[in-house]
């Protein structure tokens, strides 16, 4: 009885054995992106040499997306205008009244402090990214310097995903915004304007069918 | 001797445009510091989030962040030598 026993223990262990297949074994949209190892890039498909901190052993980093690098072109028309105010004043002398060492130390303030809007926006940009694992979908979100917002939703809490693009710009450059219903607290994750919204929908619907099928033939993590 | 006539004659114009310069000189110093504080928080986010998320861009990033750090600092210092 003892030996039974034991020999079905072991069945069930070889059966119950993880076997998680790799990605482009399902997904037909990865399958067609080759790694990539631009890291300014933003939309990153099967990153080279990214880690978040909350990553579990053995989770892949599908898909990393910004937002579409479009969005920053009103904040560079700011930082152009800017950069020509002095210029452009130059023939009224608006600090003719302050002696030339003053008007020295406005000017470089003033250069400073366009370097920090500078230094803020591309932070901002860089570090708000969306990450697609095979078990998870993250939203980070470096909102200011001073506030930063970190969400996180399991693909088996998905419950519905819609890919939203309008306007003019958002039909042009192919982005837009994709909502990500979930059955979690939080119930909403939303990736707004990143590049190729129908393509990240497509993905995660084959990742939510993967997680499916891994139910279903017992291919537990 | 009317006193009105005597405080009017008293008024130094280069003591209150001596006392504006200061006042001047006070927000640029003022300014400067507040900016060290931006480019410290600047400096202190960037290391928070380069351990949220690993690159190789990272360590460009925290250059980036320390040269605006300390190019904040060295403006403060020259506003202390120049005004």
């Amino acid at each position: 009885m003892p030996e039974v026993f034991a020999a079905t223990n072991k069945k069930d262990k070889a059966e119950k054995k993880v076997v998680h297949r790799h990605v482009d074994e399902y997904s037909e949209v990865l399958r067609a992106e080759r790694p990539c190892s631009n890291h300014l890039a933003s939309f990153l498909a099967k990153p080279l040499a990214i880690t978040f901190d909350a990553q579990d052993a053995g989770e892949h980093i599908l898909l990393l997306l910004r937002q579409h690098p479009i969005v920053l072109v009103k904040r560079f028309f700011i930082i152009l205008v800017l950069l020509l105010v002095p210029s452009l004043f130059a023939g009224i002398d608006l600090l003719a009244f302050l002696p030339g060492n003053f008007q020295f130390a406005a000017l470089t303030l003033w250069y400073l402090m366009i370097l920090g809007f500078t230094l803020e926006t591309f932070l901002s940009w860089f570090f708000s990214v969306y990450i697609i694992t095979d078990e998870r979908v993250i939203d980070v979100d470096f909102i200011s310097l001073i506030y930063k917002n970190v969400s996180a939703a399991k693909i088996d809490n998905i419950e519905d995903v819609t890919a939203i693009t309008g306007g003019v710009l958002q039909s042009i450059f192919n982005y837009g915004t994709v909502k990500i219903q979930t059955a979690a607290a939080d119930t909403e994750i939303a990736f707004e304007s990143i590049p190729q919204p129908s393509k990240v929908t497509r993905l995660l619907n084959e990742l939510i069918l993967e997680e499916e099928k891994e139910k279903i033939e017992g291919r537990v993590r | 001797m009317n006193p009105l006539i005597l405080g009017q004659s008293s008024f130094d114009p280069s003591m209150l445009e001596g006392l504006l310069l200061l006042l001047v000189k006070l927000i640029f110093l003022f300014g400067s510091g507040l900016y060290i504080l931006f480019a410290l928080i600047v400096l202190r986010q960037v290391y928070i989030m380069k351990n949220t998320i690993t690159t190789n861009f990272s360590a460009i990033i925290l250059t980036m962040a320390y040269l605006h750090f300390f190019a904040s600092i060295g403006v403060a210092l020259l506003f202390f030598s120049i005004l």
